[in-house]
């Protein structure tokens, strides 16, 4: 075959690439890829390396126990602490306390799990925040709650709100 | 970030509450449809050799590799880890629909680099030759350090072209289905799951191919100069009808068996389609973008007007048809995830706002860059200066290399 030259060149060229592609995938498997399935069977070992950050469900128990029993007594029970603090290591270290433990005390973050959705059950406490504060006589604050501050009138541990007067006395809720 | 009370209606599932598949996942069957659209118009020269598709055939072969190089820019702006979409071509589970499109898309991409390759390689040889330094080493390396123009040598190229465009038909089929096939496949969602799916996204994706084309082609002869060819915009306006009369039906079909199949999605698509999304799918889809083009296109096909009125009715159709493809692709993608998967609420509505990472700016930027791409494509291969030529002379003889180089 004369004046095939270039295919051969531009053949040879295609199958340089396709080897070349499948030498380096070869060279990119993770060694272990494909044991028990499509993934990389060491990363099992590596995620249980890792140090647990949250403490559950009662590791916050040994050191605030009021703190524990007041939540248990209230609605807010099956509310994990971390839910609204932040995990256990960021605030003990080897079982001694190390740096201050955040909390969020925006109004968002009770909106997060208190914003009226059709997709929450019924039984779950939900409101329309915007309502729901004017309702409670509070001067009406907009859409961002970002200043709001919840636990004026609901302890967050104990949200219940207990005292109906302070409700009638219209506190600021956006006073800190 | 203020919250804002949502604006669903009906019962939800918890998890069903947003749109997660953003306007990006929109982009991307579309700039993808026009890979596969171009695609088929260029092969209906080079495999068919409709020569009246000649002046396009170049241009449809560059533009289909520039909206290939970005199909995949949307998919990966939408991916909050984009290095690792790597991972699915290393380590593909072949039994994931989602790791195909590594495979079609390389393979397409390997077919259409080649056949662009044997389509220009004339002119790489030629332009070589007639540049010096720099260029002329660039050019040398493009055609491989080979300048063989021999009459033989070109008879192969074009026998190799028209292999590989016939191999390019399925794989560009393959390409745009496989797209389909992604939402077709889905058995959760009742406006997704129907093996209709597939067919319709690559209809319409040959619809906005034609139709992208003959924009670009009109646009690039008033940019140089050139004089539109009438038998190509004709000819290309003939298969714009005949492949939107197909498209448009069987969008319609699916529609009627599932009204008149009246399932129980239909409740819930039926209101999404005429009350949510009417606006989106009566309004843009159906009448603006597919039943006007499709008289305009009839009165091309069927009373034969003058040239400057079917150019302007052919670009009008083809302006109304880029946006009916893309109607279409966001009325399944969005539309789709509008409704709850308990079939009897809506989601909040989506409304992608201009600046964000995923919003109108990135959408618009990246259905420009294949433009772009085009652009620059067209400096280092011509797209028309050598056709005329080649044109006249099929089989050029041993004196073709004197042939003086247009563009210099
Ligand atoms: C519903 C959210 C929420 C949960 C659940 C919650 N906290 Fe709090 N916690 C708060 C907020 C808000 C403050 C800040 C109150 C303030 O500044 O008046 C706070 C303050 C505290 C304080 C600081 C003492 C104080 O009164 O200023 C401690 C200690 C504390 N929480 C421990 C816990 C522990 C332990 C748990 C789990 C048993 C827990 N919290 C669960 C929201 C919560
Ligand atoms: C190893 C014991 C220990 C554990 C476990 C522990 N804390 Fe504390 N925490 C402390 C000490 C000590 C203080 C400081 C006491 C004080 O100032 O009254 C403190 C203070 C706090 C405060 C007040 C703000 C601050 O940092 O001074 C909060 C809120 C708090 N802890 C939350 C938690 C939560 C939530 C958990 C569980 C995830 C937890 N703590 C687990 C020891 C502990
Ligand atoms: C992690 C989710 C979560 C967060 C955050 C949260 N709550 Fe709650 N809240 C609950 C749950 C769960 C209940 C109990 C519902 C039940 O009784 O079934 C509850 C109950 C309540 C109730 C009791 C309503 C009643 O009927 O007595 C009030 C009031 C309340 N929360 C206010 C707040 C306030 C104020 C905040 C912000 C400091 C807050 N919640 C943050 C989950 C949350
Ligand atoms: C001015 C005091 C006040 C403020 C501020 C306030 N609330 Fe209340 N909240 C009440 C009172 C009083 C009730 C009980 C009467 C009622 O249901 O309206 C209540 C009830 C609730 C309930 C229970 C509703 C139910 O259906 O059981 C929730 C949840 C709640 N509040 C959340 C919030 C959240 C979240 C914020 C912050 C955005 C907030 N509240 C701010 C006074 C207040």
């Amino acid at each position: 075959m004369e004046h095939t030259k270039h295919i051969w060149r531009v053949g040879i060229l295609v199958i340089v690439a396709i080897t070349g592609f499948v030498f380096f995938r070869v060279l990119l498997i993770p060694p272990s890829y494909g044991i028990r399935g499509s993934y990389r069977y060491d990363n099992v070992a590596e995620q249980m390396a890792i140090e647990p950050r949250h403490g559950e469900v009662r590791g916050c128990n040994e050191c605030h126990d009021e703190r524990v029993d007041e939540l248990r007594a209230g609605p807010h029970e099956n509310v994990a602490c971390e839910n609204c603090h932040a995990p256990l290591s960021t605030h003990v270290k080897d079982d001694e306390k190390e740096w201050d433990m955040s909390v969020n005390k925006t109004g968002e973050w009770c909106v997060r799990c208190h914003l009226f959705l059709p997709a929450r059950p019924k039984s779950h406490p939900q409101i329309d925040p915007v309502e729901h504060l004017v309702k409670v006589g509070v001067k009406q604050v907009g859409r961002d709650w970002s200043d709001v501050v919840c636990f004026k009138c609901h302890e967050p541990h104990d949200p219940t709100p207990e005292d109906e007067d302070t409700v009638a006395s219209g506190i600021d809720g956006n006073a800190k | 970030m203020p919250i804002l009370v949502p604006e669903h209606t009906g019962f939800l599932f918890p998890n069903d509450l947003h749109v997660s598949w953003s306007l990006m996942i929109v982009m991307y069957p579309y700039i993808t449809g026009l890979v596969a659209g171009a695609f088929i118009v260029s092969s209906l020269y080079h495999v068919f050799g409709s020569e009246r598709f000649a002046p396009v055939g170049r241009l449809s072969l560059g533009a289909s590799f520039c909206f290939l190089i970005f199909a995949t820019a949307p998919l990966l702006n939408h991916l909050g880890h984009p290095e690792r979409a790597f991972n699915i071509m290393i380590t593909p589970n072949f039994r994931s629909a989602m790791a195909g499109f590594g495979i079609l898309y390389n393979t397409y991409m390997l077919i259409l680099a080649l056949e662009i390759w044997f389509v220009w390689r004339q002119d790489i040889i030629l332009i070589a030759r007639h540049s010096r330094g720099i260029k002329r080493q660039f050019y040398k390396l493009l055609a491989l350090g080979v300048y063989d123009i021999s009459a033989e040598a070109l008879a192969h190229d074009r026998k190799a072209t028209r292999i590989l465009a016939s191999i390019g038909i399925p794989a560009a089929c393959a390409l745009h289905g496989y797209v389909g096939f992604l939402f077709g496949a889905l058995k959760s969602n009742p406006w997704w799951s129907t093996p209709l799916m597939p067919i319709v996204f690559l209809f319409s994706a040959v619809v906005s191919g034609i139709a992208a084309l003959i924009i670009m082609y009109m646009i690039s002869m008033k940019i140089t100069g050139r004089s539109i060819s009438d038998e190509c915009v004709d000819g290309l306006s003939k298969m714009l009808w005949a492949f939107l009369i197909v498209t448009l039906t069987l969008e319609i079909l699916e529609i009627v068996t599932l009204a008149y199949e009246a399932a129980e999605e239909w409740q819930i698509i039926s209101s999404l389609l005429f009350s949510k999304l009417s606006l989106e799918y009566v309004g843009l889809q159906m009448m603006m973008g597919g039943f006007v083009p499709l008289i305009l296109l009839a009165i091309i096909v069927l009373m034969s007007p003058t040239p400057p009125i079917r150019n302007t009715l052919a670009l009008i159709s083809s302006l109304l048809l880029l946006v009916q493809v893309f109607a279409m692709r966001w009325n399944v993608v969005i539309g789709g995830q509008l409704f709850s998967k308990s079939l009897r609420g809506f989601r909040d509505g989506y409304q992608p706002s201009f600046f964000e990472r995923e919003g109108v700016l990135a959408a618009v930027l990246i259905l420009l860059a294949p433009f772009a791409a085009t652009l620059v494509f067209a400096r280092v291969l011509p797209l028309f200066d050598y056709i005329d030529k080649q044109a006249q002379t099929r089989r050029p003889g041993p004196g073709e290399q004197q042939v003086p180089l247009t563009s210099e």
